[in-house]
This record gives structure tokens, sequence and C-alpha cells, in this order.
């Protein structure tokens, strides 16, 4: 490969970034006067302003993790950071109407083009609001919301007041409690009592100005027997200095309802990417999440699901690719607390270039929960000598009818493989470029088409230099 | 850093997580008591402990408690392949403890059986194999029904070196066990079997840690644990194969067995890789006994309660089936046969 490759994705294709033509920028630095100024400025309901306020106190309180890459975590440097940036006066629901040069950077994306084929709404956040809006007029008939995260708290501030933090308290850790304080967009779904959304819905995240921080919230309540897809994208300009994300993703499946959750993250290579994910099943509800893992400079992302009710299932797909300099700290969570709930986790990685992937996961089956059957497997490839690979696995059994499984290996690229594939007159690289294609296969094909395409030629793009 | 200076590990820290250092002090965690040394017995006849000259330095909060509780230890020289020992140590008073110093340097074996009414006993493992010897260890722990124990051993496998190490734990009420070894020597090898069987509300503790250290070095660890009434197990297994370990081989296997409702186990067997040639894999399941088998078994004249009995046996004694040395594997077989009945 590939020209086509480049072609298709160029060198970090994502690492372009248009001039800066902010409404409204916050002065960098955090405290507590910033928290009630993006929420005054938002117009938001009291409760809000309190709940922000406390979680920034809590912020301020609680440490850095003491776990992970303490290294980088401590490199991270808060008061630098933007925490609010607007870049348009509205959300539109016209591609026209937003403003050029944003337009333009979504046009490179190839966001309009995703939409008019194969989407049922898009939410397109520039810094820290969402700059485009749409849904599809059929799924807004049939009562589906689908809204930027500040519209949805406007509009339904019961609904939102409702859920908003039952997944993930503020108090759940440090950039949980950040993310509270400060967020800004983000998307807020409701699908209603046995509505099934065919076509996925899509937001797309894109970090431009130097130095931001996005903290977008998004919440999904699927009502009983509905169901969607949500998928997710994430890109940011190549700096030389660091950007934040954070972000907190609250899910609710009701009874039998069901819900995706697909993303595709690639940020720069100077992102922090530290985000809470949850899910809550109800009775029969199913929760999956497909999580690929390909820029950022630090990840540490471990969606997790709580199955509360009996028949629940949670099915985690994560993929993983660290390169030089990158450390993609990914895993899963499952708690099973009802009876006969049950979780599959498939989680892939590969190291390559000094980068290094953890995967750290969290199977837990409560005392009460009978006849629970849960499935962990993790494989990771190391492609040279100065990549790392760890596995944190734990698995907290607190019931004997309780089926656990849970299997790890770590192992370069086979030669055989290598040799098959090159007696058959592929060069040494694209053999590799194949073989790395076909270990992530589980995970591309979950993903809608588009996604999987593109995922497979960026694939492709990183394995270059592989060899030698 | 001497103990009182050191600070009490937090529970973050994946050694204590769930066994904090406080539970298992034999008092309370800023003071070191007195801790009398326990009787050791070796081939029937009595040994005699020297003081340790020099106090290896250690971080690891349990390893200096024990050293500084009790400076004498017992050195064991395997010098003849022909060698083989028996050693009993017995703890009567209190609070006891044990060092115990293997050094390996011709292939051999060693059966140890821990046992007594002390209420807090300590036991110490250091050893070195030496280039070239193949060596087998079996520990049983016997040890009184209320009594808290803390163990940390500490292996140095050198060139061309195996060991075959087996463990059978059912004695004592709250079990802290830390071994670490570290495969030093090119083409050394490690085989550690460890059957566990939690009852009656004994929590067993078991965190193992493997360090590949150079190339083409091998490692299999295998935990077999069984729980019942309100039973408690819990292995945290941490391998890791560093930077130029390539060619090396290591795999490790946690299985619980849940025998009754109240019985709880945790399973964490990490992995850190640091070399790109190496074969590394881990797996643990968790499960209830099949009612298939006890089907099986009843089926052919066993009551309910004597086919569970007979597959918890059949698990727990699988750990040791594979082991090579006769000597080792029959006094692990014998005892489990002796605590089954």
């Amino acid at each position: 490969m590939s020209d086509e490759a480049i072609n298709a994705v160029g060198e970090y294709k994502y690492g372009f970034h248009d001039p800066e033509n902010a409404t409204i920028r916050f002065d960098k630095g955090l405290s507590e006067q910033v928290v009630r100024d993006i929420s005054e400025l938002k117009g938001e309901p009291e409760w809000m302003t309190e709940i922000r306020v406390k979680a920034y106190h809590h912020f301020e309180e609680r440490p850095m993790p003491d776990w992970g890459n303490c290294n980088m975590l401590e490199s991270i440097k808060f008061d630098d950071v933007t925490y609010f940036l607007r870049s348009s006066d509205q959300t539109e629901k016209n591609w026209d109407d937003v403003p050029d040069d944003i337009k333009n950077t979504f046009d490179r994306l190839g966001i309009p083009e995703a939409e008019q084929k194969w989407l049922g709404g898009v939410t397109a956040q520039y810094e820290s609001e969402a700059v485009y809006h749409s849904i599809r007029e059929d799924l807004e008939e049939q009562g589906v919301i689908f809204l930027d995260m500040d519209s949805g708290l406007k509009e339904y501030p019961d609904l939102v007041k409702q859920y908003f933090g039952t997944v993930i308290p503020y108090a759940d850790n440090k950039f949980s409690a950040l993310n509270t304080a400060v967020w800004s967009g983000g998307s807020f779904i409701y699908v209603p009592k046995g509505v099934h959304v065919e076509m996925p819905v899509q937001a797309y995240f894109r970090i431009n100005a130097k130095n931001m921080g996005q903290f977008e919230r998004t919440l999904i309540i699927a009502d009983e027997g509905s169901s969607i897809h949500y998928v997710e994208g994430c890109t940011a300009p190549t700096y030389s200095t660091d950007s934040l994300h954070s972000a907190v993703v609250e899910l609710i499946a009701m009874e039998g309802a069901k819900i995706r959750y697909s993303t595709v993250q690639n940020w720069s290579a100077n992102v922090y990417n530290l985000v809470t994910k949850r899910g809550i099943a109800h009775k029969n509800a199913v929760v999956e999440w497909v999580d690929g893992n390909i820029g950022s400079k630090l990840t540490m992302k471990y969606p997790a699901v709580i199955l509360k009710g009996e028949g629940a299932h949670a099915e985690i797909i994560s993929v993983a690719y660290a390169g030089e300099g990158q450390h993609q700290d990914a895993g899963a969570k499952v708690h099973h607390l009802a009876p006969n709930t049950t979780s599959n986790i498939l989680s892939k990685s590969i190291s390559k270039n000094g980068g290094r992937s953890s995967y750290r996961g969290l199977l837990k089956v409560n005392p009460k929960a009978h006849g629970c059957r849960s499935k962990v497997v993790c494989d990771a490839l190391m492609l040279d000598a100065n990549s790392r690979s760890d596995t944190y696995p734990t698995m907290e059994v607190g019931n004997s009818s309780a089926d656990l499984e849970h299997e790890a290996s770590v192992s370069k690229i086979s030669g055989d493989q290598l040799f098959y594939l090159m007696s058959r007159g592929f060069s040494e690289e694209e053999a590799m470029g194949l073989i790395v294609n076909g270990f992530f296969e589980p995970f591309t094909r979950e993903l809608p088409m588009e996604y999987a395409v593109e995922l497979n030629k960026l694939l492709e793009l990183e394995m270059e230099g592989a060899i030698g | 850093m001497t103990y009182l200076e050191m600070q009490i590990p937090n529970r973050s820290e994946h050694l204590w997580r769930y066994t904090p250092w406080k539970k298992i002090h034999p008092t309370k965690v800023d003071a070191i008591p007195e801790i009398k040394p326990a009787t050791v017995m070796i081939n029937g006849k009595l040994s005699k402990s020297n003081s340790i000259a020099e106090i290896p330095k250690s971080e690891e909060i349990s390893r200096v408690f024990l050293l500084e509780s009790n400076s004498t230890r017992h050195n064991i020289t395997i010098e003849n392949e022909t060698d083989e020992y028996e050693i009993n140590v017995k703890c009567e008073s209190e609070m006891e403890s044990c060092h115990l110093h293997f050094d390996v340097q011709s292939s051999g074996n060693v059966c140890l059986r821990l046992s007594g009414k002390s209420s807090w006993f300590g036991l110490s493992i250091t050893a070195v194999l030496q280039k070239n010897v193949t060596f087998s260890f079996a520990i049983v722990n016997d040890l009184n029904e209320q009594c808290t124990f803390v163990r940390c051993e500490d292996w140095n496998i050198l060139r061309d070196s195996s060991l075959e190490y087996g463990e059978l734990s059912t004695g004592a009420n709250r079990i802290k066990s830390d071994i670490r070894t570290y495969l030093k020597g090119t083409n050394s090898t490690l085989t550690q079997n460890i059957a566990v069987n939690c009852e009656d509300g004994r929590v067993d503790d078991h965190h193992i840690e493997i360090h590949h250290l150079s190339p083409h070095t091998n490692s299999s660890l295998c935990v077999n644990s069984a729980c019942a009434n309100k039973g408690h197990a819990i292995g945290t297994g941490l391998l890791i194969i560093e930077e130029n370990c390539d060619g090396s081989d290591a795999g490790q296997v946690f299985k619980n067995l849940l025998l009754s409702e109240d019985a709880k186990a945790e399973a964490i067997p990490e992995l850190e890789v640091l070399s790109d040639d190496v074969s590394a894999a881990h797996g643990a399941a968790s499960s209830s006994v099949d009612p298939e088998q006890i089907h099986y078994l009843m089926a052919r004249g066993f009551s309910r309660e004597d086919a569970k009995k007979e597959i918890l046996e059949g698990f727990l004694i699988s750990s040791f089936a594979k082991f090579s040395n006769y000597k080792t594997r029959q006094f692990l077989m014998e005892e489990l046969t002796v605590k089954a009945e």
C-alpha cells in the first residue's frame, strides 16, 4: 500500500486545522467561576448549576488515579486547558447555514455525505458545542428525541433531571467529576416504547483549537422494547501542545430495549482521552459497546455495563492500536447484579513502534445473581521488541452458580501466516497489513460498512513502516 | 527502610486489594511484637537456626516485618542428587515464625509440612537454584483452623535449572501468601501447581508473581481453588516478561470451583509483556459443580454429598497429577487424601 490508502485517509488525514473564529472563548484554567459562567451562558436551571459546582469541588479534592500510566496523567496541565469555546452562535439544521470554515471541516471529514447515504440523524460538535444537528423526519414523527445535550436540557429539563448522573454520578471518578463540572455538548436521545431506529444516528466530535478541552455529555434512554444504534467518531488537529477530551456517556436500556454504541476514536497523538462510559440494562435488555481506539496520546476508557434486570445481556467488543508514544489503556467492565444475566467481552490490541496497550477489565457477579454466564477473551499482538502489552483482568464471583471464563494471549505475528501470504505474492508489509486487518475483523464486521472500510484503510496506513 | 518507617500499603495496590496488611498483622500495624522462632525438624532431627548476618534489603512490608520480627534462619543446602528432605515446621506458642533458605546446588526434592497451634504464623522462604539443577518442592499447609498465616517466598532460578513447585493449602483461617519467582537464567523453567480448599469461612489469598528476566525462560502456573461454606479464595497473578526475553513461554490458569451459595472467589491473572517474540497466555474460570458429573456418580451409588466430595478431591488432586517427581507428588496426594477423609 498504498497510494490508495494514503489517498483515502492521508497522513493522519484529520491533522489539519482551521483558523479559530471563536464567538466566545474562556480564558485558560478552571475555577468555580468558570463553571458558573458556563452554566449561566447556557441559561441552565439552578439544579444543574449546583451539580456542576459540587462536581467541580469534588474534582479539585480528588487525587489523580494512582494506577495506570501515572507519568502521563501527571503531565496533564489542567491550567493550560481552555474549558469553553463557542464557535457558532447556534446549532443549525441545514449544512448551508453552518459557518463556512466549520462546514469545510466537516465536508473534509465526509459527514454531510455520510448523512445523506446512511444515517438517521447527525450531531456535529465543534469545540464545546454542537454546530449542526438534524434528525430524519420519520423518526421525529415516531417520537424519537435526538438533540444535542444543551438543547435536550432546555427542551426536556424534567427528563434530563430524572436520568442525568444516575448511571455515572459526578463522584464516580476524577474525570467524571471534571466532565460534570464543565460539560458542554454531546447528545441527548430518547427512543419511545417499541420504536426501532433502523438507521444508525451519528455524532461527530471535532477539536480544532490548541489546548482545547472537550467535555461532551451523552445520555441515551431506550424505553421498553425499543432499539437504537449510535455511532460516534472523533478527530483533532495535530499540535505540539496537548488537548484534553473527557467525556461521560450514560446509557439506559429499559426492559427489552437494545442500545448499541459504536465508537471509532481517532484523536491525534496529542490528545488525552479520559472517558467514562457506562450503561444500565434492565430486564431482558441488551447494551453493546463496540469500541475502537486508534488515536490519542493516552486513552483510559473502560466501557461498562450494569446488568440490573433478569435476563439482561452485555456485549463489549474493544480494539486498540498503540503506536509510537501512545498508551491505549482500554478494557471493559460488567456487573452482573441480576439472575440469568450474560455477557461477552472481546478485546484485541496491537502494539507497534514502542506503543503500549493495556486491557483492564472487571467482571463481577453479585451474590444474588444466579445462573450468570460470561466469557472474556483478550488477544494482543506485538509487532516489535520495543512495544509492550499488559492484561489486568479482575473476576469477582459471589455466586456459586456463575459460569465465567477468561482467556488471554500475547504473541507476535505468526511466521507461518507471513510465509503463507508472502509465498502467494504479497510483500512482507502487505502480508502484515492483511493479518492485522484479519485480527481486528471481529470488530470491523460490527461497524457500519463505511466505518469498516475507513478503519481498514486507516490500519493499513498505520502499518506502513512496520517492517524494518 | 525499617518496618516502622514504612507506610502501611494502600488497598488500591494490587497486592493488598483483598487482604489489607492490618488484617494479617499479628497485633497493631504500628508495632513489632515479640515473635518466637518455630520448631523445625529436618528428616526427623531438630534443626538449629543461625542469625542472618546481613538482612536482605526489601521494600515490601511483609518481608521486612518477618525479617525484623525474627532474624534467625535455617540454611539448607541441597548438595547431592540423592538428597531427600522432609521438613516439619511446628508452631506451638501464640505467635511464631520461621525463615528457610535453600541453596540448591544439585537436583533434589523437599517436602515441607506446616502444622501447630499458633494463632499467628509467619513463614519466609528464600531459595537459589544454581545452574543446571532440577528441584522439586512440595508444601502442605496444615495449620490450626484459627491461625492467621503470612507467607513470603522468593525463588531465584539460574540458567538451565527448573523448579517444580506444588502446594496444598487447607490449614489456617486467614492466609496471605506472596510467592515470587525470578527466572534469571536462560532456559530456566518454573512449573507451579497450587491446590486450595476453602471451607468454613476460610479466606485464602494467593499473590503469585513470575518474572521472566532472561530469554528462553518458561513458566506454567495452575491454581485450583475449591470454596464451600463461606470460603473465599483469592488468586492474584502477575506475570512479567521483561525486555529482551525473546523465546519465552508463559502461561497461567486460575480455576475456581464454587460449592455453596455463600462461597466467593476472585481471580486476577495479570500479564505484562515487554518482549515481542514470546508466547504468553492466561486464563481464569469459575463455575459450580457440573450437575452431569454428580448425576454420573449418583447413578453409580454415591450419595449427593459423597459425589460432591469425590468431585472436589478429583479437582484438587488434578493439580498434582502431572508432577514428574514421584516423592513430592506422593506427599501432596497422600496429604490431600487424608484431609479429604
